[in-house]
């Protein structure tokens, strides 16, 4: 039942003949095995999901979805189910933030987000704003295989809006080699039993890789999706724009070289596998490169829905999954021991067998969201420094010290990407010998904000602002009817109009490099650069010659809890209240590093 | 007393006993709910309001995608055709005591519209072509209908002429091939044509000219979280500091630089025009600092204007004197413009509180203007609106003043709606100029309310006091609708 560790080859069941094209995707992507859901919520999402089979199939012949393309790529499969790019749409603090910016502007953010969140989503024309649980699977698998294997262009800074080819499994794919492997594959049919002819009997294979060596190129990744500028010239995103002043440009280390390599977030080396394992058969190893990108994001959902999974899919719909109560233990022999009776399961969870076999596909879920928070780590600190804790004085009225964040990186800033909303901070904690806190920077308020302008107990008094706080978070800054410009968690210009609108802006923002209302005040640390945070611990805290504990952690958030203030008012998908998303953000804060001294406070 | 005139001094003067109130600080909802709120469904948000004309993909549509056509350099152009804009409509009642303030005055009574059509010609993500005209209204005013006091007439304006029209892009996205590795060469931003320009905030230069611009982002200055570098030559359409005429034969040239540091943002600005022979050479240079600490938003901008080679004729007969004031003086732009601003949120409904003041010596004149007024950032006492006759409270030029706004904004109806509400001081500190006494104190309201997703109401009012005697009140309401 279980996958062989993480990158198992994630089979369940015999290799079998059977092509897995089209039509047969429905049903996997789906996940509407029985037992179906039952009652009247039940039946009206059996409806729901007989009508979304219907539409898969059709929407299978036009964007397989990465479960199809599992099949041969187990590994490629596995590494990108755990992937940012793999939670892009399913996260529903994005969803939540498109909808916002379209509820403040007429619906004119449209699919802004949405474009590079789900590319083949809106290219089918699906609704803006509907359920992830509702959607096509291959929308809401977000980057998926045919976000980039079905990309013939180089579009330059195009913000996501690029056409991606359409077809079934049999069309070509677009690859960096020459399709060497995939033609030894169909020059032995008798090996590998595969079809690349539709309407055959065998194993559906696409016919043809053909090659697009843009892939490998940092304009592919760095500017189509990774460089974001709104219509009204808003840069969100310059990712491309620092590679290309970087001293990776200059070397020609690439975003492949240090996301796609063995190691995340250094040049790397591939490792050495099959590109595809066919009917159970490997073809001839080659390098192989990562896919799955180590990224910030932190899933915060249901681990039945994320990461992706083939079986998860089998065996229940997401509707299903999200009632599975994984933390009461269901499906553990700790709980189904002890289960009472009358204990209520929802209809779809009432089989113990079921429960059970939900507990084994999530216990390898958790393997692999272990597996990708050690790469997130990894990623993390290869882009991050931290120095020692330096103190810088020690005297009658203050004890001072000072920490050095650098960018470890050759080829953006960090923070990086959304730069607006990623949260890189200082939790620093000085304790005195009788473990009283002395001075504290970098906490969290009841909500988990930290104590920042934005902090809803700070704004109201309840709580002092945190004046020490080092943050690498940037600013959105929005003008305002008069006056200077303030900091907003949304842009739309509400101070100046009522009626905000996303309209190109009639000033030539590629000149000035921003738009008049909106701009990005960048805080993150450029490549080759380090930032100090210095800290004074008043003399009036402190006693002479008693010794005192610094606790400095780097933490990393990838979304500020403050935002959810700003969005919440459209909702949260799958049923999440914003407490629940507040409190996993928080949870899910990752320490890249910690410093700790021990300093005698001389007092003179 | 008209009847608009007394419902609109009622109106304010209960909505403004509203907002005093509402000013105060409420907080509320402090805690995240731990009840889910439902999940927004698409028919649950307004429809897309997109542009009037979209021809191929949309502005932020769902659907597919053209492939576009490969251009010779390299580039891929999706070309998309957007045309936008918006139709204004305002009902204007105001009186401005003769005596008040340089400029129109007297009693004005109109119903005026402006029409804003733009045509965005979008190829790639970097690269378009814009053009903007206003078909109603030009040279003498807008089109509109003359109610008063005691005559009916209709004026017509049109006018075909671009107020913008350029092209703009990113070199390094217009030529990939240049730079196949991706390392940076040509990753400069330009634009070419008729575009608007302006620094400062507007103190240094807001106009539409002819021009050149290149630039450069991200540049890497330590201790910066990026620095931007723009060059622009200006070489037709550079009008006059007062925006009164649109000179045809003067040339501007400036260097703009503007970074973003842990302390705030630095604008260091310096340009010139050149070559005209009434007006002489220009200089003027601009410092600006934005700051944020604790939720509280700090700016200041000094900036510098010095005139000189112009052409002085002093001749009794005034239509033969040039650039000399009535007074004997020589008329040039000289003077200095110091603004300092501060802002801050004052309710967790992200109600505004604003103080912005100034304080100019000589007759400080922006390097070019298309006419707005120069004082307009600091507060709405000293702007226009942008359609029809309403003039601002008080006088927007700099000429030896001081004064200062502070204002407060109410946000209602989940941000579709906000009232301002505004008290506006100016003061001379040189009373010996041709204008006589500038100074007086207004009081400016403005509201704002989205309906039907394209629709706005705004009414403005203001009730201003002057130094040299008189009062003024206007009250205006518009109807403005986007498409």
């Amino acid at each position: 039942m279980r996958m062989t560790g993480p990158f198992g080859t994630g089979r369940r069941g015999g290799s079998g003949g059977a092509s897995i094209a089209g039509v047969l995707a429905a049903g996997v992507l789906l996940g509407i095995a029985a037992p179906g859901p039952a009652g009247a919520q039940g039946a009206q999402e059996a409806q729901l999901t007989g009508q979304q089979a219907h539409e898969a199939l059709l929407l299978e012949d036009r964007f397989p979805s990465a479960n199809t393309c599992a099949q041969c790529h187990p590994k490629q499969y596995r590494e990108w189910s755990v992937s940012s790019h793999a939670y892009a749409q399913l996260s529903p603090m994005m969803t939540a933030f498109q909808n916002a910016l379209n509820q403040k502007n007429s619906s004119t953010a449209g699919d802004f987000c949405l474009r590079c969140h789900a590319p083949t989503g809106t290219a089918i024309g699906e609704p803006t704003s509907m359920s992830n649980l509702d959607r096509s699977p291959a929308a809401r698998e977000g980057i998926t295989c045919v976000s980039c294997h079905r990309v013939t262009q180089n579009f330059g800074k195009i913000t996501g809006r690029f056409p991606i080819e359409q077809g079934d499994i049999y069309a070509p794919v677009y690859g960096v080699d020459d399709g060497a492997r995939l033609r030894e594959v169909l020059a032995q049919p008798d090996v590998y039993r595969v079809q690349p002819e539709r309407g055959e009997t065998g194993r559906a294979i696409h016919a043809e890789v053909k090659p697009f060596f843009e892939l490998r190129a940092p304009a592919f990744c760095g500017a189509v999706c990774h460089e974001v500028t709104t219509q009204g010239g808003f840069r969100s995103h310059e990712m491309m724009t620092e590679y290309k002043r970087s001293p990776a440009a200059d070397k020609g280390i690439t975003c492949v070289d240090c996301h796609m390599g063995t190691e995340q977030g250094k040049p790397s080396p591939f490792e050495l596998g099959p590109v595809a394992v066919v009917g159970g058969v490997p073809t001839e190893e080659r390098p192989l490169s990562n896919h799955f990108f180590a990224g910030p994001d932190v899933p915060i959902i249901h681990p039945g829905i994320f990461p992706h999974n083939v079986e998860a899919s089998r065996l229940k719909t997401l509707h299903e999954w999200t009632r599975f109560d994984h933390e009461a233990g269901w499906g553990t022999d700790e709980f189904e021991s002890e289960v009472e009776d009358g204990y209520e399961f929802p209809a779809a969870w009432a089989s113990a067998d079921d429960r059970y076999d939900a507990r084994d596909i999530l216990e390898d879920q958790f393997d692999l969201l272990d597996w990708a928070a050690e790469k997130r780590l990894e990623v993390m600190r290869n882009g991050f420094g931290l120095s020692e804790i330096e103190v810088r004085r020690n005297g009658r009225r203050t004890l001072e010290f000072a920490l050095e964040v650098s960018n470890l990186t050759e080829g953006h800033y960090v923070p990086s990407g959304f730069d607006i909303e990623r949260t890189v901070f200082l939790q620093i904690t000085v304790t005195g010998p009788d473990g009283k806190v002395v001075y504290r920077s970098g906490d969290r308020d009841p909500n988990g904000d930290l104590r920042d302008a934005h902090s809803r107990y700070v704004a109201s008094g309840l709580l002092p602002h945190d004046d020490d706080l080092f943050n690498l978070h940037s600013k959105t800054y929005v003008g305002i009817v008069r006056g200077p410009e303030r900091a907003q968690l949304l842009a739309p210009p509400v101070s100046r109009t009522a009626m905000p609108m996303v309209r190109p802006d009639p000033r030539p923002t590629m000149l000035y490099g921003r738009n008049r209302n909106v701009r990005k005040h960048r805080t993150g640390i450029p490549v080759g650069q380090s930032r100090h945070a210095v800290y004074a611990v008043s003399g009036k805290q402190l006693q002479p010659g008693e010794t005192y504990s610094i606790d400095a952690r780097l933490l990393f958030q990838p979304l500020p809890v403050s935002l959810i203030y700003a969005i919440q008012s459209v909702g949260f998908d799958y049923d999440m209240s914003p407490r629940m998303v507040a409190d996993r953000l928080s949870q899910g804060s990752i320490e890249i590093w910690r410093r700790t001294a021990d300093v005698t406070w001389s007092g003179k | 007393m008209r009847p608009a005139l007394t419902a609109c001094r009622g109106l304010a003067l209960l909505i403004g006993g509203l907002l005093l109130p509402a000013a105060a600080l409420a907080y509320d909802d402090i805690d995240l709910s731990e009840t889910p709120i439902p999940f927004l469904k698409s028919e649950d948000l307004p429809p897309r309001a997109g542009a009037l004309i979209e021809l191929g993909r949309g502005i932020n549509e769902v659907g597919e995608l053209p492939h576009g056509i490969e251009m010779p350099t390299g580039a891929v152009w999706q070309p998309a055709l957007w045309i936008f804009g918006s139709l204004r409509g305002a009902y204007l009642d105001g009186d401005r005591d003769p005596r008040a303030l340089p400029g129109p005055n007297g009693e004005i009574e109109e119903f005026a519209v402006r029409m804003d059509l733009f045509a965005n010609l979008q190829l790639t993500g970097t690269e378009r072509v814009i053009a903007h005209i206003r078909p109603l209204d030009g040279t003498g005013g807008f089109t509109r209908q003359v109610l008063g006091p005691g005559e009916d007439r209709r004026e017509t304006r049109t006018d075909w002429s671009p107020e913008v029209l350029f092209f703009e892009g990113d070199l390094g996205e217009m030529f990939p091939l240049l730079d196949p590795q991706d390392r940076g060469e040509g990753d400069l931003g330009f634009a070419v044509g008729k575009m608007p320009v302006e620094f400062q905030n507007g103190y240094l230069v807001r106009d539409e000219m002819v021009a050149v611009g290149l630039s450069k982002t991200n540049v890497q200055v330590p201790g910066s979280g990026g620095v931007r570098v723009l060059g622009l030559w200006g070489f037709d359409h550079v009008d006059e500091s007062n925006g009164a005429r649109d000179r045809r034969n003067v040339d501007l040239l400036g260097l703009f630089v503007e970074g973003d540091f842990p302390w705030g943002l630095l604008e260091m600005d310096l340009a010139a025009t050149f070559a005209d022979e009434s007006r002489g050479r220009q200089v003027n240079a601009g410092i600006g600092w934005t700051g944020h600490s604790a939720g509280r938003n700090y700016s200041l901008h000094v900036n510098a204007s010095q005139q000189d080679g112009q052409t002085v004729v002093h001749d009794p007969d005034p239509k033969k004197r040039r650039n000399v004031r009535p007074n004997g003086q020589e008329k040039d732009y000289d003077g200095l413009l110091a603004v300092a601003g501060y802002s801050t949120e004052v309710s967790l409904a992200h109600d505004l509180l604003y103080a912005n003041a100034w304080w100019a010596e000589g007759d400080f004149g922006r390097l070019a203007s298309n006419g707005t007024p120069p004082l307009g950032p600091i507060g709405l006492s000293f702007a226009g609106v942008g359609l029809g006759a309403y003039r601002p409270a008080l006088w927007p030029r700099p000429l030896d003043s001081a004064g200062a706004a502070l204002g407060v904004q109410k946000f209602f109806a989940a941000e579709k709606a906000n009232l301002v509400l505004e008290l506006a001081h100016r003061r001379d500190l040189e009373e010996e100029d041709e204008f006589g006494d500038t100074g007086g104190s207004a009081l400016t309201l403005r509201f704002q309310r989205k309906f039907a997703n394209r629709f706005m109401v705004q009414a403005d009012a203001y009730r201003a006091w002057y130094g040299k005697g008189g009062n003024s009140t206007a009250a205006r309401c518009e109807l403005r609708v986007n498409f």
